[in-house]
């Protein structure tokens, strides 16, 4: 085939072999090839047709030439023009008295304001399938349309045809890693509800039962659970809101030795109730920071509640909260645990959407949150772990509003 | 009183332990023994050798398959019935799975109850694995 094309038909080819293998769109893609076969074939206009598979019509995609714009998304049906014939037998056709030939549709000159001489028509398929068409029309000096023509309009054609292929199995791929993402987000959050739905349910029953009984123990044990669970309830839709959406954090001023230690007197009664001390070691040298007070207090109160989870009925439990300068101006938030430790397993899947080990006491989001949060402020969250020892998380953050790539810290 | 019934319930939430209770004292007088993790749940199954398990079935420690898979290996607690508590919403779309929690079952517990509980499927599960 190489021996019956011009120098200039192969630089073509080539430029279009570029084109695809490039990170073009599909549409970018197939108008290069349509520009370049209008250019080369010296043609007044030229179009590319894809074939709709549900309803059978022939789809005009790309329409390239004086007038073409008008074309656009112009649609006819199966059979119908020589564009039809070609792709319903799936041969080429050179038509170069096209007025006078019974299978030109007309409506296309109509619609366009196009007057069609000649045509010259080849499928656009692959091994597996017919994708729809590609046509030149009116060679240039009314010139008729020959071999040569056809061989290098059907080169062309199939590496459009590839292109098409290409791109609709990427676009597959896309859709299938899509929907299976929302499946398990989707299962994810049913799981999480059905857990606060028991806890609610269970929680009036136990009030019902108290009610009828005259019990007022049993009554304020259901409630304890209703209010729990609504605020578990609260707490996952904030968490499903902050890791869903893309934002930028609302730097403010923040005395971040008060920022721990309001959140460790917040969690000290929780802690020790369960017979766990929690200590808070501040350090002077750092004063204010620019952070997202509230997300960064969010993250620090999870990872201090994980931590008070993983020592419950440990003896001597404690865990420690201290802050420290680290490098390039940035500073970290340590919080350590004598707790059970984090299997090898389940630290790979730690800041995994829906992955817990808290049983119905988590709702898989805390870490996956806030390891957003931490990255959205450009900082990096470590951990350490060792089973039956315990869990080192820290938190580096910038000092500043910066630009410092978290990799240099 | 030889005739009580014995039911161990394990749960790590403690609401649904005393949902559980509250449900039981509805159909009959029960003695009940509760544990809040897979591992505290399966030692008491051992020891007081009951006449029905309520698992959850996600919980940390142990998860339920999992203590469900060893009372499964030992002798005196294999044919202790098991009532199991799912809150999964699998991505295979069933509503319970132990092959998405990475355990291998060989044999099915005797009952699956999804969350939340109903109060009557509850009921009658019970009844109809003690016999009464």
């Amino acid at each position: 085939m190489v021996d019956n094309l011009s120098l200039e038909q192969l630089i073509a080819l080539y430029e279009i072999g570029q084109a695809i293998g490039s990170q073009l769109t599909l549409e970018k893609v197939l108008k290069t090839v349509m520009d370049v076969a209008t250019k080369v074939m010296h043609v007044e206009a030229s179009s590319l047709i894809l074939l709709d598979d549900q309803s059978g019509e022939l789809v005009f995609y790309i329409a390239e030439g004086e007038k073409a714009s008008r074309l656009k998304a112009f649609r006819m049906q199966p059979g119908q023009g020589i564009v039809g014939h070609v792709v319903q037998d799936n041969e080429p056709a050179i038509v170069n008295d096209a007025q006078s030939d019974p299978r030109f549709f007309k409506k296309a000159d109509k619609t366009s304001g196009f007057v069609t001489k000649s045509i010259l028509c080849v499928p656009m398929a692959t091994k597996n399938k017919l994708w729809g068409a590609i046509e030149v029309l009116n060679k240039q000096d009314d010139a008729d349309f020959d071999q040569s023509d056809l061989i290098f309009l059907q080169a062309m054609s199939k590496r459009a045809a590839l292109a098409v292929e290409n791109a609709m199995l990427h676009e597959d791929i896309v859709k299938n890693e899509r929907l299976a993402a929302v499946g398990q987000t989707v299962a994810g959050l049913a799981h999480c509800i059905k857990n606060v739905l028991n806890g609610i349910q269970g929680g009036s029953y136990l009030v019902d039962m108290g009610l009828k009984k005259n019990n007022p123990t049993l009554i304020d044990k259901g409630w304890t659970a209703v209010k729990k669970n609504n605020t578990f309830m609260q707490d996952l839709v904030l968490d499903m809101l902050t890791y869903s959406k893309e934002r930028e954090p609302e730097y403010i001023d923040v005395d971040i030795n008060e920022l721990a230690q309001t959140v460790c007197d917040f969690m000290r009664e929780k802690a020790e109730s369960k017979g766990i001390s929690l200590s808070f070691e501040p350090n002077a040298e750092i004063g204010n920071v620019q952070i997202d007070g509230k997300a960064i207090k969010r993250s620090l109160l999870n990872l201090v509640s994980n931590a008070v989870d993983a020592c419950e009925n440990r003896p001597d439990a404690k865990v420690e909260v201290s802050l420290k300068s680290a490098a390039k101006d940035f500073f970290a938030l340590s919080v350590s645990d004598n707790g059970s430790g984090i299997p090898p397993e389940a630290k790979k899947k730690l800041f995994q959407v829906f992955f817990s080990t808290k049983g119905s006491k988590g709702t898989g989001l805390g870490l996956a949150v806030t390891h957003k949060i931490i990255e959205e402020h450009g900082g990096r969250i470590d951990v350490d772990s060792e089973v039956d020892k315990g869990t080192t998380f820290t938190i580096y953050l910038p000092k500043k509003k910066t630009n410092t790539p978290k990799e240099e810290i | 009183m030889t005739d009580r019934k014995k039911i161990v319930l394990v749960d790590d939430e403690q609401v649904n332990l005393d949902y559980c209770e509250a449900m039981l004292s509805e159909i009959g007088d029960f003695d009940i023994k509760t544990a809040t993790n897979g591992m505290t749940g399966l030692q008491l199954i051992e020891s007081e050798k009951p006449d029905l398990v309520v698992l959850d079935v996600q919980m940390p420690v142990l998860n339920g398959f999992q203590v469900f898979k060893e009372l499964k290996k030992n002798p005196s607690t294999e044919r202790i019935p098991v009532i199991m508590l799912t809150g999964i919403a699998s991505t295979t779309g069933m509503q319970y799975n132990a092959k998405d929690m990475g355990v291998t079952l060989g044999a099915e517990p005797q009952a699956y109850i999804d969350k939340p509980l109903d109060p009557e499927d509850f009921q009658k599960k019970v009844k109809n694995l003690l016999g009464l």
